[in-house]
């Protein structure tokens, strides 16, 4: 790690000024999951209600089940993350339960047109909404200090690509081709979508290895009118990104996946170097990449031709764009109430890539946009961490995953929303799919643990005639945690 | 590195916000626009969930949604005398989409009607379906009746028929009638099966049962078009003289009419020879030889100017349905003249037309625009527009109205329309049989109003039926009857 000790933390560098106190805002994160699990459950009361009259069957149980569990999340967030920050969690939580109202309201026809098993995919998942949040549990109980990710970057780098990449070379009969695209495997009976993990261990990686190649990659550049100009040998990582995304493009694809991918990795870069080049190169990089596959690569290609004209082929390849858009159109101003419109009816992946027009129709641009606000909040909450986190490693990491999420939302949004050509990713904690679920609350955990770590208050300063190991009990031996590092690395 | 991860915020907060832009666009902007495209299912799903307002003739609805157990098709159209009233009400059916009224009125039966946006808010948040306005029409069932029953006992298996009836003083449209029709039950029946073979059916059937004759075919109109060759000689005069009624024309042959720059002539029903050349014994005896006479003395200018304020070569009235344009040919010879001022050559006029002619000599000259609404109702049945009648065409004074009206109550009591003497009522008409093609047999026209001295109802029946004798293929033998039981069903006699 190059930003190793530069400047030997202590020394003769005067005490840090007094930081300001951080409440750990625990009691209000308590209310606010109170305020998203009633909301869920509420949503879900309303659906029994509309579709027949009553509390649906298994509602009590479940609303035990799910407060008992987030109560439990929110005891292990003030013992093991006493100054998370307390928006994440409970943003998390109404979301995914936003999200399995909407899945249980589509069941009855997925169920019927068996695109789901006969239970249908709301109670998977629920099971899996549960998993994650044990997960977030562990997580948070076995990473005490985000740092040590730091220490397996590249075997998260190899991890995350193979989990990128497993899909396009993977057999058909594990990886088909759903939908025109082929970032699902199919494993044991279950759907798994590993770009999701993957996109984790991708960021980590990036973090890592920006952290550590920042300064060359910043400093050793020529200024060519007014735009600096990587040195060739350093626009090495960039372009084999650009060739890992663009593989994926065409092996699988799956525009979304690619364009996630090499989206994070260029706003990381350009978090690391504050070179804006980084950002127009890689723009220009993909636009074209892209624009070629699309031409050459006839599934993207009709992807391209239903986003330019939706309605040119209603009933064929541009169908889903179109059932889409009309989805949206039906819901209007005000939506047509919970299980009073017709998403469904852009058929296959209706609770999944398209459970965006669910929201659009019967939550209409109002709902719509409550949804986009809590998207937005959760992003700023990430970045806001990132701006508190004191360790660059950290703030990379924070932003990343920060920007991975809206990325996806966007991508994801901006596909059904006709924004973007049509893409295959699920809405992040909306969507049906267990491993994309699971992978969302592994963010939120690592979110949290960020967050806490930046909020925590330091521990008063010890004299300075003190062994520098002592300086920061914590984290003995790690004399990378210097106070002021940023202004020692911009210099 | 605070400072790029500040403008990265602002980039992510773009990401939303044009997520929320184009929500905007797709959901406020571009809906209506989405929502009404052809290919939306959900204007179909639309269609079958909404309780669809109804059709009303008199106090009855003659189409009607009624509730079904389906989920998906919550409501089925219904209507009673399907046949009788198909050129009225059209049809409502999922794979052929929608006709007359049902067309028509379809924003306001759908419920989609912005008057109806508040009602239908509160049904929602009351947890019912949607629901549409009604339309009243200014139908008569009994005229309806008789008009459809008429055409019915009169035609063949090969005959075409139409009745139209309209209110002269108002315009209010109170019968329509066209045979052969056709039964919008079946179109709109929820199995696509019978729609498909129904549709078949009738696109096979040469007399073209779903054509609404009454508006939307025209015919030759032949003698009944004398009406108009009148009302000009009796507006502009010939050769600089006044023309009355009692006017003889000077030079009139009785017997044959020899047409210029032509080897054909013109001679009268059954080679009849007239027995005056006074133009209200011309009228009454329908004499084609002094009206082609008096055409070609007339010019073709002034006869075409006659006929198109009558409302020839203008766009037909929309009654909401738009309607067939009435012809009258422009530019002609002198041969070509006279056989126009007779209703023939090129000269074609809907039943509806034919009902309007009448209506101007009842109604001291002046046309009002026919319509078939006379109120629209609510969800909840109150009245929220009323038809308020308009003229639409003014084409003779009323002196003249009044000098026509004495030429076509002489055909009744002196002339061609024998049947519809000793109704119980005066009545003034005029006949028409327009020659057709070799082989098919003439066009018969009644065009009636009645009673004479208050007119309440003025009608034309056409019937065109090539399997008759063509000896009984007369106006008066083929149309008569059909007018007098309009006329008294109308006016409640027996």
């Amino acid at each position: 790690m190059s930003m190793a000790a530069s400047r030997p933390a202590g020394g003769t560098t005067a005490p840090p000024p007094d930081e300001p106190v951080i409440p750990k805002r625990r009691n209000a994160e308590l209310v606010l999951l109170a305020v998203a699990y009633v909301f869920g459950m509420f949503a879900y009361a309303n659906l029994g209600e509309v579709r027949s009259g009553a509390l649906p069957g298994n509602f009590w149980t479940v609303g035990f089940a799910f407060g008992l569990l987030l109560l439990i999340a929110h005891l292990a967030v003030r013992w093991l993350a006493p100054y998370a920050d307390p928006l994440l969690l409970p943003l998390a939580v109404g979301i995914n339960g936003f999200g399995l109202v909407l899945i249980s309201r589509l069941d009855p026809y997925n169920i019927a047109n068996k695109f789901a098993p006969h239970a249908g995919n709301a109670g998977q998942q629920a099971i899996f909404s549960a998993i994650g949040i044990v997960a977030l549990i562990a997580i948070l109980a076995v990473i005490r200090d985000h740092k040590v990710l730091q220490r397996y970057a590249y075997i998260s780098a190899l991890v995350g690509l193979i989990l990128i990449a497993l899909p396009a070379v993977l057999p058909g009969s594990l990886a088909p081709n759903i939908n025109g695209a082929r970032s699902w495997i199919k494993f044991a009976g279950l759907s798994l979508q590993p770009a999701e993990f993957g996109k984790l261990f991708i960021v980590s990686f990036f973090a890592a290895y920006l952290h550590a190649t920042r300064d060359t990659l910043a400093l050793a550049s020529r200024k060519v009118l007014g735009v600096w100009i990587p040195r060739g040998r350093d626009m090495g990582p960039l372009v084999v990104c650009w060739a890992f995304a663009m593989l994926v493009l065409i092996r699988e694809t799956d525009l979304g996946v690619s364009l996630m991918f090499f989206g994070v990795f260029v706003v990381m870069l350009y978090l690391a170097t504050e070179r804006a080049s980084w950002l127009i190169f890689g723009i220009l990089m993909f636009v074209i990449g892209a624009a070629l596959v699309a031409m050459l690569v006839s599934h993207v290609q009709v992807r391209f031709d239903s986003w330019l004209d939706p309605f040119g082929d209603v009933t064929g390849n541009s169908r889903q764009t179109a059932q889409s858009l009309y989805a949206f159109a039906n819901g209007g101003l005000f939506g047509t109430g919970l299980d009073q419109g017709y998403p469904y009816l852009v058929g296959f992946a209706n609770n999944a890539d398209f459970i965006l027009d669910s929201v659009g129709e019967e939550f209409g641009l109002i709902g719509l946009t409550g949804l986009l606000i809590a998207y937005a909040l959760f992003t700023a909450r990430g970045l806001k961490t990132a701006l508190l986190v004191r360790d660059p490693y950290g703030k990379l990491f924070a932003s990343g995953l920060a920007v991975v999420f809206a990325l996806q939302v966007f991508i994801t949004a901006g596909g059904v929303m006709r924004v973007i050509p049509l893409t295959g990713l699920p809405m992040p904690f909306l969507a049906y799919g267990g491993s994309a679920l699971l992978a969302n609350w592994v963010l939120v955990a690592l979110l949290l643990r960020l967050s806490d770590a930046a909020r925590r208050p330091l521990p008063p300063a010890l004299p300075l005639t003190a062994p520098p190991s002592l300086l920061d009990p914590r984290t003995p031996g790690d004399n990378g945690r210097g106070y002021g590092q940023n202004k020692a690395v911009k210099a | 590195m605070n400072r790029p991860i500040k403008k990265v915020a602002i980039f992510c907060f773009a990401l939303f916000a044009v997520l929320f832009l184009d929500g905007n666009w797709i959901q406020v902007v571009k809906a209506g626009s989405y929502s009404a495209h052809g290919d939306n299912y959900r204007n179909t799903i639309y269609n079958y969930t909404v309780d669809r307002g109804a059709i009303i003739v008199g106090s009855k609805d003659v189409a009607a949604s009624k509730a079904t157990t389906s989920s998906q098709m919550k409501y089925q159209r219904v209507y009673s005398n399907g046949a009788e009233y198909a050129p009225i009400t059209g049809y409502f059916s999922s794979n052929f989409g929608t006709a007359n009224l049902e067309q028509f009125e379809n924003t306001l039966l759908n419920g989609k009607d912005t008057r109806l946006a508040t009602q239908n808010f509160l049904r929602k948040a009351e947890g019912k379906d949607t629901a549409g306005g009604s339309v009243v029409t200014t139908i008569n069932p009994a005229a309806q009746d008789a008009a459809y029953n008429g055409l019915l006992g009169t035609l063949s298996n090969e005959g075409q028929g139409a009745v139209a009836a309209i209110d002269p003083k108002t315009g209010a449209i109170l019968a329509l009638a066209s045979a052969p029709s056709y039964d919008p039950n079946q179109l709109a029946s929820p199995s696509a099966t019978v729609q498909n073979n129904y549709a078949t059916q009738l696109e096979n059937n040469p007399l073209q049962p779903k054509l609404d004759q009454a508006l939307n075919q025209t015919y030759p109109p032949g003698s009944t078009f004398k009406i108009i060759t009148s009302a000009t000689a009796l507006t502009d005069g010939i050769d600089g003289q006044t023309i009355t009624p009692g006017s003889a024309i000077d030079g009139a042959p009785l017997d044959v009419l020899p047409l210029p720059q032509s080897t054909s002539e013109i001679h009268n029903s059954d080679g009849e020879t007239c027995v005056s050349n006074v133009l209200q014994d011309a009228f009454a005896q329908s004499c084609n030889t002094v009206y082609g006479y008096v055409g070609m003395k007339l010019g073709a200018q002034n006869v075409q100017n006659m006929a198109q304020a009558f409302g020839f070569n203008r766009t037909g009235p929309t009654v909401p349905m738009p309607s067939a344009t009435s012809v009258f040919p422009t530019n002609l010879n002198q041969a070509q003249l006279a056989q126009s001022s007779i209703g023939q050559f090129d000269v074609t006029m809907t039943p509806l037309e034919g009902a309007m002619m009448a209506s101007a000599v009842a109604n001291g000259g002046s046309i009002e625009a026919p319509y078939l609404i006379a109120k629209q109702l609510d969800t909840k049945g109150n009245v929220i527009a009323s038809a308020s009648p308009t003229q639409l065409y003014a084409p003779i004074s009323s002196s003249v109205a009044g000098e026509l009206s004495t030429m076509m109550q002489d055909v009744v009591t002196n002339g061609t329309a024998t049947k519809l003497q000793n109704i119980g009522v005066s009545v003034a008409a005029k006949t028409g049989t327009a020659e057709r093609g070799a082989g098919q047999n003439p066009v018969a026209w009644m065009v009636a109003y009645a009673p004479a001295d208050d007119p309440k109802i003025a009608v034309a029946v056409m019937v065109a039926d090539n399997d008759v004798k063509p000896s009984d293929a007369f106006g008066n033998s083929l149309a008569g009857p059909i007018a007098a039981a309009v006329i008294k069903a109308e006016l409640g006699l027996s």
